[in-house]
């Protein structure tokens, strides 16, 4: 039986460095000395991802897609990889997948009868912007179910974040999925050894590997004044439960703007633009709505400002 | 008393009984496909979108037909750059939030900008040429809008600039309540909100950057008098609920969702729903019957209050036309559908016989296959035609009839590739479908089979003229006569002299009878198969 054509899915969030990291593949002799095909997908990119590919000796298809329909895409996608097959234009396929598709619904369209004979899905690769991710993932499901079914994580832009906050992401990331290896990188650079080191496990599967985790927003837009104390109390036993704080706040000692990215803390004075003396958001990690609400509503005093 | 498309859509939507299953094939730029146009040309084009959802029409015998599935119209009017393609409805490329363009600065589009006037003149004018449709207007939900014009940064801003992506909501809920109007005051009857990137957030951040502006959405719709659906489609079930909750008349979803479970939830709001036919592995790719049995594992599923028969989404361009109009069959005709009920059940799981020597008997075989001739007007009609002309055959045709109710006759049907009911198969050659010929017709096909089978009885028949002899000159003579009687005749026909005494005595002949001639015939009735046990007893009956 021929050998069947390696696919290799780049996923994750638009902005997380996929095509940059796509660029360093294609330089990778494990890439760049086979017969290649790339198949380039971004919401709202047309044309626009295809020219940030560097040019080279590989079959590039794009999906230019009206429709923004998950379904659709699908069928652009069958179209691409039944040319490839045909034409035999490849031993090698990587696939940029849309940071808004899910990774599961591609291995749905490989397991179509045709396809499984010919395709492997040989890794699932997912990116994840260390600046970004814990803001993005509360509110984009894929930012979330691209980690669990991933067969490998790449933190990238680790040059913008401190050592804490990479680590820590690292702790967050590895309870969303176990199972797959994670590696920090700047610039898209992943060497051969970790992609040769990675096993796919099929996508509705991985997705049931490990349970889901709640990641509640909570906001607050008032008046009233937090006791600086209970605050501190709070983000210390909520340490491995926020993932993002980010508002004005009116502490009885003075009103600042506070920040936290997982467990990093920093203060500023206060920005303007808001209503209220308080206006903050967070982001919480693995806690319920209801708690972390309540926690942070304990430790408002009750007088309001003048 | 038999609905008009559009009372059957409008009392579905009320979750009110219907005569039969709605239907709304979502024809987009596939309805240019039918006329050969490209996607680009159809969506330009109010005079080839006008013919194209005719054709549409005509062709699928839709109750209710969108009047432009295009995703982009507004994103377009409002400065997204777009990029066309021939076979794809065209895409977003760039987004002008993210590129400089201030909010304030954007207005609500006005019914004489870019392709508005295009789509909302082909609404009218569908309107006025189809009474009896419901007309669906389709708008661009302000989430996706929202994603349209800021692009993905919409998730980032939602923690960082909250307030920013709810004054980009309202305004999208603005655009929208617009284009409601244009599309109502053009004629439609329904307005469907499309709004797929929905499926990436979840129930919280829907409620927050969702709910708030489709409930005034709906409200405006229904101060209008006019109905709403709310079009999801993608990884969407955990958003079902609260979509339920933003008062719109109906869901509707794709294969990515099960209908059960939006069946149940919408129920429970007393609210109308639809879907959910596959778009890629069935329709696009698939075949008539898996259209059909597609279709029958929604309708059976959704049941029969307030379902909608619809595709998960737009309908690709290239989807062969005859995937819908099976569709339309089944929902149209009940007896169609109960053949493709019939055979979706068993086919999955049945056996095949291998009938490719099957109707090489002497006797021409005449095989029916019906739903049954006792309760089905045309299979009825069928088996009296093969009934009354069998007689002037005088034996020589012998005809049965295949009930598919049974399980053998169904696994005996699939075997021969019967797809339609009632169909006449001569000697396994599937000859009337799902059609009752004139007596003459059937006469002349059993007929044309019968010198078929003359002839090539005649090309395979094999002999052997064995002449049982002595030494002596009787010997001689019948030798020299049968050598000339084939030599005369022109016959394949093998001469064998034997005088061995057994092998005389092994014809059953003894050597006081010789000379003697015994003829020894073959029959070619299999060559590299193994025939089947029903198709050897049809050989040997005729021994």
């Amino acid at each position: 039986m021929a050998k069947k054509i390696d696919i290799w899915l780049l996923s994750g969030y638009l902005g997380s460095g996929k095509t940059t990291a796509l660029n360093q593949l294609l330089k990778q002799p494990m890439f760049a000395d086979g017969r290649l095909a790339l198949i380039i997908n971004e919401f709202g990119k047309v044309g626009v991802d295809g020219k940030l590919i560097d040019e080279g000796d590989y079959a590039k298809f794009e999906i230019n897609k009206g429709s923004i329909f998950c379904i659709c895409t699908k069928t652009d996608l069958l179209k691409i990889f039944s040319n490839i097959i045909d034409n035999d234009l490849a031993d090698t396929v990587i696939v940029e997948v849309s940071g808004v598709a899910e990774p599961s619904d591609i291995e749905q369209l490989i397991t179509e009868d045709y396809l499984v004979q010919k395709l492997n899905v040989r890794a699932n690769l997912c990116f994840v912007d260390a600046v970004n991710y814990t803001k993005v993932s509360a509110f984009m499901k894929n930012a979330v179910m691209g980690v669990r079914v991933a067969d490998g994580i790449i933190i990238n832009k680790t040059d913008l974040v401190s050592e804490t906050i990479i680590k820590d992401l690292k702790d967050r990331l590895n309870q969303l999925n176990d199972r797959a290896p994670i590696v920090s990188t700047s610039f898209g650079k992943i060497d051969d050894g970790f992609l040769d080191s990675l096993n796919h496990v099929p996508a509705s599967k991985a997705a049931c590997l490990c349970p889901p985790l709640e990641m509640p927003v909570v906001s607050f837009s008032t008046d009233r004044i937090m006791k600086r104390s209970a605050f501190e109390a709070v983000i210390m036993a909520l340490a491995d439960n926020i993932l993002r704080l980010k508002g004005n706040i009116s502490f009885d000692d003075g009103h600042r703007f506070v920040e936290m990215v997982l467990s990093e803390k920093t203060e500023t004075e206060p920005i303007e633009g808001f209503d209220k003396a308080t206006s903050f958001t967070a982001i919480g990690w693995d806690i319920e709505q209801v708690k972390l609400q309540q926690d942070f509503e304990a430790c408002f005093l009750e007088e309001e400002l003048d | 008393m038999t609905m008009t498309g559009k009372e059957r859509i409008k009392k579905a939507f009320n979750c009110e009984t219907t005569d039969r299953v709605p239907w709304v094939p979502f024809v987009g730029c596939h309805a240019g496909a039918l006329l050969g146009y490209t996607a680009e040309e159809f969506f330009k084009s109010e005079e080839k979108m006008i013919r194209g959802v005719q054709k549409a029409i005509q062709m699928y015998q839709p109750d209710g037909i969108p009047v432009a599935f295009d995703l982009q119209i507004e994103a377009e009017v409002l400065g997204c750059d777009i990029a066309w393609a021939d076979d794809n409805p065209p895409a977003v490329i760039s987004h002008p939030l993210a590129n400089g363009t201030k909010l304030e600065d954007l207005k609500v589009p006005t019914a004489d900008q870019g392709r508005i006037k295009i789509v909302t003149e082909v609404a009218r004018k569908l309107c006025q040429a189809n009474p009896d449709i419901a007309l669906y207007g389709l708008i661009t939900g302000p989430f996706t809008l929202g994603l349209h014009l800021l692009g993905t940064d919409i998730f980032l801003k939602m923690f960082d600039e909250n307030a920013y992506v709810k004054k980009l909501m309202t305004f999208c809920k603005d655009v929208c309540i617009a284009m409601s109007k244009f599309y109502l005051d053009a004629g439609c009857d329904i307005i469907a909100v499309v709004d797929p990137m929905t499926s990436q957030i979840g129930p919280a951040q829907f409620k927050e950057f969702v709910t708030p502006y489709m409930i005034e959405i709906f409200e405006y719709v229904r101060q209008q008098g006019g109905l709403s659906s709310f079009f999801v489609c993608g990884h969407a079930q955990q958003n079902i609920a609260v979509m339920c909750e933003t008062r719109c008349d109906n869901i509707s979803i794709d294969e990515n969702i099960p209908l059960d479970y939006v069946r149940d939830e919408c129920l429970k709001h007393n609210m109308s729903f639809g879907g959910n036919l596959q778009l890629t592995t069935v329709l696009l790719l698939g075949k008539e019957i898996d259209a059909q049995k597609n279709a029958i594992a929604c309708i059976e599923i959704a049941g029969e209050k307030g379902f909608i028969l619809a595709p998960g989404c737009d309908v690709p361009y290239a989807t062969p036309p005859a995937n819908l109009q099976a569709v339309a069959e089944i929902v149209c005709d009940e007896y169609k559908r109960q053949v493709a009920k019939t055979i979706a059940v068993e086919e999955s799981s049945q056996m095949k016989l291998d009938l490719a020597e099957y109707g090489q008997a002497d006797k021409v075989i005449v095989d029916i296959i019906t739903l049954d001739s006792e309760a089905c007007a045309p299979c009825q009609y069928m088996v009296d035609a093969v009934r009354k002309i069998a007689p002037e055959f005088d034996g020589i045709v012998q005809w049965r009839e295949h009930k598919i109710k049974y399980r053998e006759s169904l696994v005996f049907m699939a075997s021969l590739m019967v797809r339609n009911i009632p169909t006449i198969c001569i000697d396994g050659q599937i000859t009337f479908v799902s059609r009752i010929p004139p007596k003459h017709e059937l006469i002349a096909a059993i007929q044309d089979r019968i010198n078929d089978k003359f002839r090539m009885r005649i090309q395979q028949r094999k002999a052997v003229i064995n002449i049982l002899s002595g030494d002596d000159e009787h010997t001689k003579m019948v030798q020299g006569n049968v050598a000339k009687a084939v030599q005369e005749l022109g016959a394949d026909v093998d001469i064998e002299n034997i005088s061995d005494p057994e092998i005389i005595a092994s014809f059953g002949i003894f050597p006081a009878q010789c000379p003697a001639i015994v003829m020894t015939q073959y029959q070619m009735k299999s060559i590299k198969r193994v025939p089947e046990v029903v198709v050897i007893k049809e050989w040997i009956k005729n021994l």
